[in-house]
C-alpha cells in the first residue's frame, strides 16, 4: 500500500503539471492572436508629380478620363525612374491618368539628389492631337517636386501659337522630293521651303515615300502662353558646338517646330542633297541680353535644335536677325528636322538658391503648396512656374536657378480657399536668386479645417502584414477642376483646406491606372485601416 | 564507501526508484542517527533540485518535525537561434528561467505537505527576428537596416509571485542524510508584462496598441506551472 501510494501520488501531480503546461502551450499559441506585422512602406523618398495641361485652356489633359499622354522618361537619370510604389516600367513609357503622372526616383545613394549631384531627365509627352513635347526635370534635393507641363492642341493652340497643318503638299518617291513646296503658318511667322530634289530620312535612314505632309508651329516668344508651352522649357541643358554641354537659361527670340511625314507615317529627321530653308519672324519686343535692348536689325541669335524624344538641346550656330517688309525675320538653312529655337543662352546658374520663408498669419496645415509662375523682372519674360510645399517654418529652398538675374514671382492665389498671398507679397521680387539672403513672403492664412486619414492596407493573400503606405493623392471639389495636392506618410496625410459637408473627388495614380472616389466630408477623421489592395498590385509590387 | 555509492545512485536515479531506495534503506537503517525526537525534528541542510525553474539549490531549516524553511534560487539560461537561409530571415529565442524563492513546507503526513511562499520571479522570454538580406519592392532594393528588426519580450506580471503547491517526500530528511522530495504548484505572477520594440519600416509593428494586444492575450498565463524534484542532504 504505501508503495502504490507513492507511484500514485507523483502520477496525479505529473498530470496536473501537465495539463498546466499543456494549457499553456495552447493559450501560448493563440498570444499573437489579432496582432499584425506593420509595415511603413515610406520607401521613397523624391516624387515627382506631373500635370500634362492643355496650353488653351489651362485644363488637365484628359481630366475626364477621356484621353491619356504617354510621357516617356529620358536623359541622363532615366534609369533612376519608377512609378510611386517602386515599380519601373521596362518601355520608360508611364501614362497619365486624368493629365497626372505620379513619378519618383530610385531612393538609392545612386539617384539621392543634392546640389553636388543632381539627377536631371526629360519627360517627353506624346498624345495624339497635340504637339510632342518634352520637360527637363532637375533635382538637387529629396523631396517633393511638381512638374507642369503645357502641351499645344494642334487645332486650339494658345494665343501666341500659331499652327500650320498641310497635307499633301508633295510627294517624295525613295526620299526624294519631286516637286518644290512651301508651307507657312497664318500670318506668316514661319515659313518653310522645300527644294525639289532634296532626300529625305527618318532617323533610322529610312527614305520617305509617297504623300507628305507637314506640320509647322511657331511659338512668338513675347506672348506668355507661348512662352509657357515651349517644348522643353526655357532652363535647359544644351550641347555646345564646343562638344560641351553646358546648363542654363534661355533668353528665347522664338520657337518653331517642324514635322515633316509621309504616307505611312515616318517622320522625316535627315536631309541629303539640299537643305529646308525656315524663316521665322522674330518679334521687335524681344529682349536681346547682349544689347541689353529690344532686338534690332543686324543683331545675331544662336540658333539650337532640340530633339523632342530626347529633350536634348543642341547649339546650330548663329542667325542674323534682317529688317524686311514682314518685320524683323531670320532665315536659317535646315540640315537635319526637328524643332528650331532662336535664343540667346545665359550659362549662370546655382542648383540650390535662396530660400523662401513663408510666414503664415494663421495657422495653417502642417504643410500646404504654394505655387506660381516666375518672369525676369527686366522684359517681363516668362522663365518656369514655381511650386513649393511649404511645411511651417522650413525654409523652402529653390533649384536649379539662375544666378545674377533679378525676377519676379507672381503667386497663385486660388489654390487654396483660405490661403491667398498678402498683397505686399504679390509679385514678389527677387534680385539674384543664388544669393544666400531669405526671400520673405507673407501669407494670408484664414483659420480653414483639415482633415486627417489614416489609412492601413493589406493582401488578401497576407492578411496578417498591414501596410501603412506613403504616396501623393489629389483631392478637388466635387464639380470643380482644381486639383490640390496632399501626402500621405505611412498611413497619415492631413488634408488641407476641406470643409466638413463638402464633396470632394479624391484620386491617387498608380501604375498607369488612376483610382478616385468621392468623399461627402462629414468628419474631421477617417480611417481606412482595413482595406485590401487588388490582387496584381500586392503581386507586382510584394509579390504576392 | 557503500554511503557514497548509494548517494550516486540516488542523484543519478529517478524518484521512484531512490524512493523505493530509501524506503529500504530506511528500513535498514544504513544512515542511522540517534533516535532523537528533537533531533528528528529541528535540522538544517542543503539540496539540489531541478524544476520548471530550472536547476537550482536551497538551504533548507526544520524547525520543527512538520515545517520545513527553504530559501532558494534556480537558474537556466537557453538560447536558440534560427537562421532560416529559405526566407532570410534570422532570429534568436532567449529564455530565462530563474527564482529566488522563500517557501515553507508544512508535512500534512509523514511524507506529504503543502508548500507555500515567494518567489522572486526572474523568467524571462525574448524574442528577436531580423532580415538578413535585401528585399525587392518593385525595383526597389530594401537594406536589411531599413526592413528593421522585432524584438518580443515577455517577463512575469509581478516579479515576486506568490507560491503554493503540494509535494511528497521529504525536503529534510528524519532521520538520513539524504531525502529526495518532489512537488507540483503554481507561481501566481499575474498578468505577463510584454515588451515589444521594432525598428526601421517594422516600426509600427510595435506599436503600444499591438503591445497591449499581445499584453492581452497572454494575460490568462498568470499561473506558472511548477514541478519540482529535489535531492537534499541534512547536515544536522
Amino acid at each position: 500500500m504505501k508503495k502504490n501510494k507513492i507511484v500514485w501520488f507523483p502520477a496525479i501531480t505529473m498530470l496536473l503539471a501537465g495539463l498546466m503546461l499543456i494549457s499553456s502551450c495552447k493559450k501560448l499559441k493563440d498570444s499573437a492572436e489579432g496582432a499584425k506585422l506593420i509595415i511603413n512602406y515610406d520607401l521613397i523618398e523624391t516624387t515627382v508629380d506631373v500635370q500634362f495641361y492643355d496650353a488653351e485652356t489651362g485644363e488637365l489633359i484628359g481630366r475626364d478620363g477621356d484621353a491619356s499622354v504617354m510621357a516617356k522618361i529620358t536623359g541622363p537619370a532615366k534609369d533612376g525612374v519608377i512609378d510611386i510604389t517602386g515599380v519601373q516600367h521596362q518601355s520608360m513609357q508611364y501614362a497619365s491618368q486624368r493629365g497626372m503622372i505620379g513619378l519618383a526616383l530610385i531612393p538609392d545613394a545612386t539617384f539621392t539628389p543634392s546640389p553636388n549631384k543632381p539627377i536631371t531627365f526629360n519627360i517627353v509627352g506624346n498624345i495624339p492631337g497635340y504637339l510632342a513635347t518634352s520637360q527637363k526635370v532637375t533635382l538637387v534635393a529629396p523631396g517633393r517636386t511638381q512638374v507642369r507641363v503645357n502641351m499645344v492642341h494642334l487645332d486650339n493652340p494658345p494665343q501666341g501659337v500659331s499652327v500650320a497643318r498641310e497635307s499633301n503638299i508633295g510627294t517624295a518617291v525613295a526620299g526624294r522630293v519631286e516637286n518644290p513646296a512651301t508651307v507657312q503658318t497664318p500670318g506668316g511667322r514661319a515659313r518653310i521651303e522645300i527644294p525639289a530634289g532634296i532626300v529625305l530620312r527618318d532617323a533610322g535612314g529610312t527614305p520617305l515615300n509617297g504623300s507628305l505632309d507637314m506640320t509647322i508651329v511657331h511659338f512668338d516668344n513675347t506672348q506668355e502662353e507661348a512662352l509657357a508651352s515651349f517644348p522643353g522649357g526655357l532652363m535647359p541643358s544644351v550641347n555646345r558646338l564646343n562638344g560641351s554641354t553646358e546648363e542654363g537659361m534661355f533668353y528665347s527670340a522664338g520657337f518653331v517646330a517642324i514635322e515633316l511625314t509621309d504616307a505611312s507615317g515616318r517622320q522625316a529627321a535627315t536631309f541629303e542633297e539640299g537643305t529646308l530653308s525656315l524663316e521665322a519672324v522674330i518679334n521687335p519686343q524681344t529682349y536681346n541680353p547682349e544689347t541689353n535692348s529690344l532686338v534690332n536689325n543686324g543683331d545675331q541669335v544662336p540658333l539650337w535644335s532640340y530633339n523632342e524624344n530626347t529633350g536634348e538641346w543642341t547649339e546650330e550656330g548663329m542667325a542674323s536677325i534682317v529688317q524686311t517688309g514682314g518685320g524683323l525675320t531670320s532665315t536659317v538653312e535646315l540640315t537635319h528636322l526637328s524643332y528650331y529655337n532662336f535664343d540667346w543662352f545665359y550659362g549662370d546658374y546655382c542648383y540650390e538658391g535662396v530660400p523662401f520663408m513663408f510666414n503664415a498669419t494663421n495657422t495653417t496645415c502642417d504643410c500646404y503648396v504654394m505655387q506660381g509662375a516666375m518672369y525676369r523682372q527686366v522684359d517681363n519674360s516668362f522663365m518656369t512656374y514655381v511650386y513649393m510645399w511649404v511645411c511651417g517654418n522650413e525654409p523652402v529652398y529653390t533649384q536649379y536657378a539662375p544666378a545674377g538675374i533679378p525676377v519676379k514671382i507672381v503667386w497663385e492665389n486660388d489654390y487654396y480657399n483660405n490661403i491667398t498671398i498678402a498683397p505686399e507679397s504679390q509679385p514678389t521680387l527677387i534680385d539674384d536668386l543664388c544669393s544666400g539672403t531669405p526671400v520673405q513672403v507673407n501669407v494670408i492664412s484664414q483659420p480653414s479645417s483639415s482633415i486627417t486619414v489614416e489609412v492601413e492596407v493589406y493582401c488578401v493573400s497576407e492578411p496578417n502584414v498591414v501596410i501603412r503606405p506613403s504616396f501623393g493623392v489629389w483631392y478637388r471639389e466635387s464639380g470643380g477642376w482644381n486639383w490640390r495636392w496632399g501626402e500621405m506618410v505611412n498611413g497619415y496625410a492631413e488634408i488641407c483646406d476641406v470643409e466638413v459637408g463638402q464633396t470632394y473627388v479624391v484620386g491617387i495614380y498608380y501604375d498607369n491606372e488612376w483610382y478616385e472616389t468621392e468623399v461627402t466630408v462629414t468628419q474631421d477623421h477617417y480611417s481606412y485601416v482595413d482595406f485590401a489592395l487588388p490582387a496584381d498590385v500586392c503581386s507586382e509590387v510584394f509579390g504576392y | 564507501m557503500k554511503r557514497l555509492i548509494i548517494i550516486f545512485f540516488a542523484s543519478v536515479f529517478g524518484f521512484s526508484n531512490l524512493q523505493l531506495q530509501a524506503q529500504e534503506m530506511q528500513e535498514e537503517r544504513p544512515f542511522e542517527y540517534a533516535e532523537d525526537d528533537q533531533r528528528q525534528g529541528i535540522g538544517f541542510g542543503l539540496g539540489v533540485k531541478l524544476s520548471t525553474f530550472g536547476p537550482g539549490a536551497e538551504v533548507i531549516a526544520a524547525i520543527n518535525p512538520k515545517l520545513h524553511l527553504r530559501l532558494g534560487g534556480t537558474y537556466f539560461k537557453y538560447k536558440y537561434t534560427h537562421d532560416d537561409k529559405n526566407i532570410d530571415i534570422n532570429g534568436s529565442a532567449d529564455a530565462r528561467l530563474g527564482s529566488i524563492s522563500l517557501l515553507a513546507n508544512y508535512y500534512i503526513a509523514r511524507i506529504f505537505f503543502v508548500s507555500g511562499g515567494l518567489l522572486y520571479n526572474m523568467n524571462e522570454v525574448d524574442l528577436n527576428g531580423y532580415p538578413t538580406k535585401s528585399i525587392t519592392i518593385g525595383v526597389v532594393d530594401v537594406a536589411p537596416q531599413e526592413i528593421g528588426t522585432l524584438d518580443f519580450k515577455v517577463q512575469p506580471g509581478s516579479s515576486i509571485t506568490p507560491y503554493l503547491g503540494i509535494g511528497l517526500g521529504r525536503s529534510l530528511s528524519k532521520n538520513n542524510i539524504i531525502s529526495f522530495a518532489v512537488e507540483a504548484g503554481a507561481a501566481f505572477h499575474g498578468k505577463p508584462k510584454v515588451e515589444l520594440n521594432a525598428t526601421g519600416m517594422l516600426e509600427p509593428t510595435g506599436s503600444e496598441e499591438q503591445r497591449l494586444l499581445l499584453e492581452d492575450n497572454l494575460s490568462s498565463l498568470n499561473i506558472y506551472p511548477m514541478l519540482n524534484f529535489q535531492l537534499s542532504f541534512r547536515f544536522l
